[in-house]
């Protein structure tokens, strides 16, 4: 089981190599961030992933195949609960 | 004498995610508060499509108000947290759409929780966008699958694991 002491370590590095070998040059990933909130004693963990200005509009067949895909190697490698994937698109609040 | 009785007419799912679409694009740039909504919206499609299927499929067309009645039951019948989880917990027995229906809800869903709940939570237009893309697409592999499929769902987001 991936603690949430590491979780955050490792599961930005998994999730941008994924996006990249699976995105090829279509997009940019600037930069990919793990962060964590907790609603009525749940803990929800997501990554977000912000894309350079100006990239294409997402394409959702494609997208929820790499998503899915992704949950499922976190949950393989043992992230519980596993981190979601948010999408962000740079600009000044993410610069 | 038969008692007069009303059919239920859930919100069509289709009709919430326009809804949605129309008031991000009603301003450029689309307000925060837009965005989020969408997000919201997104996620209650989908919930609200397997809550009307799940009705469907176990009690199918009312012809009484006890049938309205049980219709009604069953459409309310699930939790949010218990259904998502558990589709997500038993996805493996399902086909590839019911699959990827499991998986939808459940980023539908956290990504929900935070656009509703995380006061620092920012989703831009494309975010939003996204959400109710992929609201879309699971739906309609949803509402496409056999009722065979769509009964063992309704199972799976109503009752307990013992």
């Amino acid at each position: 089981m991936v603690t949430r002491n590491n979780w955050q370590t490792e599961a930005p590095s998994l999730v941008q190599t994924e996006l990249q070998n699976r995105l090829r040059e279509d997009f940019d990933v600037v930069k990919v961030e793990p962060d964590s909130f907790f609603h009525e004693g749940q803990e929800i963990r997501y990554v977000t992933v912000t894309f350079k200005k100006g990239h294409p509009r997402i394409d959702a067949r494609r997208f929820n195949q790499i998503e899915f895909a992704i949950y499922n190697l976190l949950e393989e490698k043992g992230f519980d609960p596993v981190p979601t994937i948010d999408y962000r698109d740079e600009g000044p609040e993410s610069e | 004498m038969t008692s007069a009785y009303q059919t239920p007419v859930p919100l069509d799912w289709q009709d919430l995610i326009d809804s949605a679409r129309f008031h991000l694009a009603r301003q450029q740039p689309a307000s925060r508060a837009a965005n989020h909504r969408a997000i919201s919206t997104a996620y209650y499609a989908a919930y609200d499509a397997l809550c009307e299927s799940n009705a469907s499929v176990l009690v199918g067309q009312a012809t009484d108000q006890a049938g309205v009645a049980a219709w009604i039951r069953v459409y309310r019948g699930s939790s949010h947290r218990h259904a998502v989880s558990n589709l997500l917990r038993h996805r493996i027995i399902l086909s590839p759409d019911g699959h990827q229906f499991a998986l939808a809800l459940n980023a539908l869903y956290q990504a929900r929780i935070r656009a509703d709940y995380q006061p620092s939570s920012v989703f831009d237009t494309h975010a939003a966008e996204h959400r109710l893309d992929q609201a879309e697409d699971a739906i309609q592999r949803f509402v496409n699958l056999p009722v065979q499929e769509r009964i063992t769902m309704a199972t799976i987001t109503l009752l307990r694991d013992r």
